[in-house]
């Protein structure tokens, strides 16, 4: 039933999803091999996942689809856990797209960028999107998209803050780990992503919970 | 036989609005109207059964599983027909197939395109491009095509003209033909009940007012007409009454009673289900 869930919600962006990987291509233009901009990549990460969330609510609003998923033989909690995977898998999949490009050209760069640089930045990208919408999706599922519009846009923008934030407040700690090598930055960029996935279990439980008790 | 659906006790508040002690059954292979005016209840009750919504007290059993714990296989067996499209727009009928298919255990592709040829659905056009009526229709042919024991239709008739109305009535009898499936259809037009349906169960502010075989309800009741010096004496027969400078209008069920009545006479007629509901209620007589 999630991947059944997870079809249709394909099924219904498919289009956007091609005219959004076409204009991301954009935001890939001042990308070079020898800087990749983890923190770029990983806001475009996010605000494209923000975007393709976005526009699925707005889909199903329109066609009144959170009746037709509510009228089907579907579980509560398999709507949730769809939402979560179709949210896991553009963090993912957006990710890896920012990565795939630069990791190309970098081979006939004359400074290729190494497998960790590479890693690190894939996993900001994904730990940053999960991070950001697992704190709006309980919210969602409470109170339904068109009350969770300004959240979400207002998310958005957060990382924004908070890589003003970072750099101000921790910009030597993270240039010195940078420089202590790609393994130690990997490293903790791996357990960002650990957090960032119990996060994101944690406020599926909660959503499921409230999802549960709404009446639909 | 043990009934399709059943619902005993069931509360619901809702805000200022409650459902109180609903209650009615729907035997298999037959039709059941469900009427009442504008917030009386019916959707929420719609919404209860299909366990879309928690009730606070009561019991309702569908396919004689509890709606509330056994939903999705509830939904499993039911087809519905809602009073607006539901369908993603952007989506060609054809789609809505390959849609379908992925979520009903009973899915059968050959029966779907069977009933698309049968109403006349074009296949390739979008659910944005069809016309309201097609719309109920494709929503009636998806009900069809996971083989829906009940088919569950909320106000699938309003808004469509007369010959698109006949067309989807007609379609409605022969789902029931096989004596095995059961329809239950919400509707604030009610000629389109005293063609098609065997029970009419009526909701009045969140309480169930009567639910009964259309045949005994309409047996039961009649239309009074009188002048103003004969209303004195039929009062008490009445059940609700409707006073004008001429006379009166009214509902009984108290025939002999009224035959009886000395003074002018009373023209008896028969009584249509809006007259029972709107004489039930409007112009209900306190007791």
């Amino acid at each position: 039933m999630v991947r059944a869930l997870l079809m249709k919600d394909l099924m219904l962006l498919r289009y956007r999803i091609l005219f959004g990987l076409a204009l991301s291509m954009f935001a890939l233009m001042p990308m070079r091999p020898s800087a990749p901009r983890g923190m770029f990549g990983a806001m475009m990460t996010h605000m494209v996942v923000t975007a393709f969330l976005t526009q699925l609510g707005g889909l199903e609003e329109r066609s009144r689809g959170d009746v037709l998923v509510s009228l089907l033989p579907l579980g509560r909690g398999d709507v949730v856990r769809a939402r979560y995977l179709l949210l896991g898998g553009l963090a993912a999949a957006m990710a890896t797209f920012y990565v795939v490009p630069p990791a190309v050209l970098s081979l006939v760069a004359p400074a290729p960028l190494s497998p960790g640089t590479l890693a690190t930045w894939w996993l900001w990208c994904a730990t940053l999107t999960l991070v950001l919408w697992s704190m709006s999706l309980p919210v969602v599922f409470r109170l339904g998209m068109t009350g969770s519009q300004i959240l979400i846009n207002a998310l958005m923008f957060t990382p924004l803050l908070l890589a003003m934030t970072a750099s101000r407040l921790f910009g030597p700690q993270i240039q010195s780990l940078v420089q202590s090598g790609w393994l130690a930055t990997a490293w903790t960029a791996l357990g960002a992503l650990g957090l960032a996935l119990a996060l994101a279990y944690l406020s599926s439980l909660l959503s499921t919970r409230l999802y549960s008790r709404r009446d639909l | 036989m043990e009934p399709i659906l059943s619902l005993s006790g069931v509360c619901k508040r809702l805000g200022e609005f409650a459902l109180e002690d609903v209650g009615f059954s729907l035997p298999r292979g037959s039709i059941m109207g469900f009427v009442g005016p504008n917030g009386a209840g019916k959707t929420t009750t719609l919404k209860i059964l299909l366990g879309l919504v928690r009730k606070d007290a009561g019991e309702v059993k569908v396919f004689g599983l509890d709606a509330e714990s056994h939903g999705p296989q509830i939904r499993d067996r039911i087809g519905f027909v809602w009073d607006e499209n539901v369908f993603y727009e952007d989506f060609r009928v054809r789609e809505i197939g390959t849609l379908l298919r992925r979520f009903y255990s009973a899915w059968d592709d050959g029966e779907f395109r069977r009933r698309l040829s049968q109403f006349e659905l074009p296949a390739d056009r979008k659910v944005k491009d069809l016309s309201r009526g097609m719309k109920a229709k494709l929503a009636l042919a998806a009900a069809l095509s996971h083989g829906a024991e009940l088919i569950v239709m909320d106000e699938p008739t309003s808004g469509l003209d007369p010959i698109f109305r006949a067309e989807m009535l007609d379609i409605v009898a022969q789902v029931i033909s096989d004596e095995r499936r059961s329809v239950l259809f919400s509707t604030h037009i009610t000629s389109d009940l005293e063609k098609i349906a065997d029970y009419v169960t009526f909701i009045h502010r969140g309480r169930i007012v009567f639910s009964q075989v259309k045949d005994d309800l309409l047996a039961s009741y009649v239309r009074v007409k009188g002048g103003v010096e004969g209303l004195a004496a039929a009062r008490p027969h009445l059940v609700g009454v409707r006073e004008h400078e001429f006379g009166f209008e009214a509902l009984s069920t108290e025939r002999e009673a009224l035959r009886r009545l000395s003074g002018p006479p009373l023209a008896l007629e028969r009584a249509s289900i809006d007259d029972i509901l709107v004489y039930s209620t409007k112009y209900a007589r306190a007791k």
